[in-house]
């Protein structure tokens, strides 16, 4: 073995060894209806369920299921509006808790993921459990990047023969390279194909009939007329050769374009600019690439003035190639990672670099064949000879790699949904910072998040013991209760707990305790839905009154009397759909944060004093009803 | 649907939300921190450990309370005992003695615990001839942990001295730093204009070399 295979030997290693083992989401859980850990006063028509991309409704199943495993959907999963949401019917459900078991095929890419969450219907949210929420992606199969690495590479020596054809530095007839381009890439093909069909779990006929399954025919047909031109370039007579592999070229770049509008670069946002970029990035390399494979192919034997001619007009032509790679490939990367931490923690950021390796050392190669070999070219070919195959093992490493990519989900896609709730908050000494997450915003389980930082040089604190206690703000008569947070990745701390069993304000105190000191910072957040928009009636001469709809059923009626800043008293009155007044047995009425003393003043009326300022003032009103039922609603009241 | 179905059905439904509010209460009421002493069995006696005044707050007098019992469930009560109790704050500990307290069987510490968070006491010594050394933690299975007393101050939450100090430290270490930064900038703007007035002086010579 040569120092120089040796070298490019342990490159293509130490690639392989820098290559992700592990698979980020394709069609990521975003957004779903009712959310994970939802407990429902109501049962729900439909499930729906938004994702990072496209899913395809044909290949995809969403069960939801009771605890005896009983499925209630009502129907397949459904397309909606928004091609990247699935919905499915549900029959009636009763009271209980469901599990929603989803399995995605993702129409870009074909590639599956499943998970599942829980969600309760009229019972205890504390039953839903704790984990709400799971996500499992199968790494990427060394089948399908088999395929796709074939197909690539088939298509990049089809660009590179018709290019060498067209562009008279290669074989006007095609030959081997076109014909093995041609050969691998078909294989490739059916490979991926086959591949593409295991992963959703369903037949050839049912894997056609969907997006993932056309773009494999339009692939095809692409590759049909590219074999066309090279059948047509061996046999036509000398003029036509050329027009022949020009067409086999173009059809080559047509099933690039097709292969790539069915991958990530169709996905995300910029889709036009991402897709024309990785197009064009793929026909630089079939250009360069392939062309240099069929220009080596074309220059054996000895030296002559036609060879070098062909070399100096494909040095010209791969100058521009790798300027198109560099360019698109660098657009491409940081399109799709947006943090350091994605290059170095995720697997698509890993393969990255090990492609930025591997063109880096072909670049090199390709610098010493322009400054070495080119000027003895009219004495010996063997110096460009042996420096091209160097070049080109390299580059069938990089399309490995590059297959590897088209495989993997980039951060981009698999980034979840900002969670629902985060607040910041620091303590008095202003030693730490806090920024605490939760999952939902929504009453039930949830998953929280703390990270913790020294106030001044924002480095991460610890180690510490955190702990959480929740205030329900508007239930004082409800004691707190305290969740523990188990330390999670960088520097995080992390729990799940249903400690946020109600709609509306809440204080969490978080506790972090050092070695020798604690310090505790309060933040306060909503839970539940927003402001209802009140329905207000003003009587001629009267106070105005508020009406909404009240969390847990029924009406509340808001009076103030007078509505004016400054001193003045607030009736509100429990009602139901008669409307009949509801008994209540205790309210809480607040005015911003000021819980207000409060009078009974009939069955299921109260009053208190208040103090409006001028603006927006919020006035949230918590019962109880002698039936035990917790109705809470808020309204708001510009005060002039 | 008319307005009678519509009725029923929501009467319905607040049966089944008066359910599900019982329920929830059931469950809170089981999941919370009991305000609760941790007992164990210390060889042949039954040890209650606890907090003197629960829920306990930083920065207010507390003590710890420990009881130990006969198997006849009658309080242990040994003049001569030698108990102590070590506290534990995260890496922090400190040793005090029990006392007897003012009821038969119970011993105290009296202490102020200044920090929110985990506390554990590791009490040992002899008593009634038993040689213990047994120590428990605060969690929601056994005693409080203890909270910041802001939780439970009206009308204003006023900060603890501890954190005025702590914030007193931070600010005129900011200080400082500014101060040095301030410094630094003089250093850096007095070199900048030198290096400035040098270049005119080269410039305006090689100008009337030139010339």
């Amino acid at each position: 073995m040569t120092r120089r295979s040796a070298v490019a030997c342990g490159l293509l290693v130490a690639c392989c060894l820098f290559l992700p083992r592990v698979a980020d989401a394709h069609a990521g859980l975003q957004t779903s209806d009712p959310a994970p850990g939802a407990a429902l006063g109501a049962p729900p028509n439909a499930v729906r369920l938004s994702f990072s991309e496209n899913a395809s409704a044909t290949l995809s199943t969403v069960r939801v299921l009771d605890r005896d495993g009983a499925s209630h959907e009502d129907g397949r999963p459904q397309p909606t509006a928004d091609p990247r949401a699935l919905e499915v019917r549900l029959a009636r459900l009763p009271d209980g808790v469901y599990t929603v078991d989803w399995r995605i095929v993702s129409a870009v890419d074909g590639h599956t993921t499943a998970g599942a969450f829980a969600f309760a219907v009229g019972v205890d949210p504390t039953t839903v459990g704790a984990v709400t929420r799971t996500v499992k992606t199968p790494p990427p199969s060394a089948y399908e990047v088999l395929g796709r690495w074939l197909l690539v590479g088939g298509l990049v020596l089809l660009v590179g023969a018709g290019a060498a054809g067209a562009l008279a530095f290669g074989d006007a007839s095609g030959g081997a390279v076109a014909w093995g381009g041609l050969l691998v890439s078909a294989i490739g093909l059916v490979v991926l194909a086959d591949a593409q069909r295991r992963n959703a779990g369903a037949s050839f006929a049912h894997l056609l009939d969907t997006s993932v399954g056309r773009a494999l025919l339009w692939r095809g047909a692409a590759i049909a007329v590219a074999g066309a031109g090279v059948v047509a370039a061996r046999s036509r007579a000398t003029a036509a050769r050329r027009p022949a592999m020009a067409v086999a070229a173009v059809a080559a770049m047509v099933a690039m374009a097709v292969h790539v509008a069915a991958g990530h670069a169709a996905a995300g946002s910029a889709r036009s600019l991402q897709t024309l970029s990785q197009w064009a990035h793929f026909a630089a390399v079939g250009v360069w690439m392939g062309g240099l494979a069929a220009l080596i192919a074309h220059i054996r034997g000895a030296p002559s003035r036609d060879k070098a001619g062909a070399v100096r007009r494909f040095a010209a032509l791969a100058i521009g190639g790798l300027a198109v790679v560099t360019v698109t490939g660098g657009l491409r990367a940081l399109h799709e990672l947006k943090s350091w931490h994605e290059v170095t923690d995720t697997g698509y950021g890993r393969a990255i670099v090990a492609k930025v390796v591997l063109i880096a050392a072909i670049t090199m190669l390709a610098a010493r064949n322009r400054w070495r070999s080119l000027p003895v070219l009219e004495t010996s070919l063997e110096p460009l000879r042996r420096t091209s195959r160097g070049e080109l093992a390299l580059a069938g490493s990089a399309l490995a790699v590059a297959a590897v990519l088209g495989s993997l989900a980039p951060p981009a896609s698999a980034r979840t949904a900002p969670p629902a709730i985060s607040v910041s908050g620091a303590d008095v000494a202003t030693t730490v910072r806090v920024k605490l997450t939760a999952a939902s915003s929504q009453p039930g389980p949830n998953r929280f998040t703390v990270r913790a930082e020294d106030y001044d040089s924002r480095r991460v604190v610890g180690p510490a013991r955190v702990s959480l206690r929740f205030n329900a703000l508007d239930d004082p008569d409800v004691a707190p209760t305290t969740l523990t947070l188990a330390r999670g990745s960088r520097g995080n701390f992390v729990g799940e707990g249903p400690n946020l069993v109600f709609d509306g304000r809440w204080r969490v105190d978080v506790l972090i305790q050092r070695s020798d000191d604690s310090v505790t910072v309060p933040v306060r957040f909503d839970v539940g839905a927003p402001a209802p928009n009140p329905s207000v009636v003003r009587p001629p001469g009267g106070p105005p009154s508020y009406t909404v709809q009240a969390s847990g059923g029924g009406f509340l009626r808001v009076t103030v009397d007078p509505e004016r800043a400054g001193a003045t008293r607030v009736l509100v009155t429990c009602f139901d759909f008669n409307p009949e007044v509801i008994p209540v047995e205790r309210m809480v009425i607040t005015v911003g944060d000021r819980v207000l003393s409060v009078v009974p003043v009939d069955r299921g009326m109260y009053a208190a004093a208040a103090v409006l300022a001028r603006g927006r003032n919020r006035i949230g009103v918590v019962t109880r009803t002698t039936f035990g039922a917790r109705q809470h609603a808020f309204v708001d009241i510009e005060v002039p | 649907m008319d307005t009678r179905e519509r009725y029923v059905a929501w009467q319905a439904a607040g049966v089944r939300r008066a359910v599900c509010a019982f329920v929830v209460a059931i469950a809170l009421s089981l999941t919370w921190p009991a305000s609760a002493h941790e007992t164990k069995q210390v060889g042949a006696l039954t040890m209650t450990i606890g907090w003197g005044e629960e829920p306990a707050y930083s920065g207010l007098t507390n003590s710890i309370d420990v009881t130990f019992a006969n198997a006849d469930a009658m309080p242990v009560v040994d003049a001569a005992g030698a108990l102590t109790v070590e506290i534990a704050f995260g890496t922090e500990r400190n040793t005090v003695s029990l006392l007897p307290g003012g009821r038969p069987g119970l011993y105290q510490a009296k202490f102020v615990p200044t920090r929110s968070g985990t506390y554990s006491f590791r009490v040992a010594g002899k008593i009634a001839g038993l040689a213990i050394d047994t120590t428990s933690t605060c969690s929601s299975q056994s005693f409080d942990c203890v909270t910041d007393v802001a939780a439970i101050q009206f009308p204003a939450k006023d900060p603890a001295s501890g954190e005025l100090l702590t914030r007193l430290d931070r600010e005129q270490a900011r200080a400082d730093r500014s101060a040095r930064n301030a410094k630094n900038a003089v250093r850096i703007a007095v070199a900048a204009v030198a290096v400035a007035v040098v270049a005119l002086v080269v410039a305006a010579r090689r100008g009337r070399r030139a010339s």
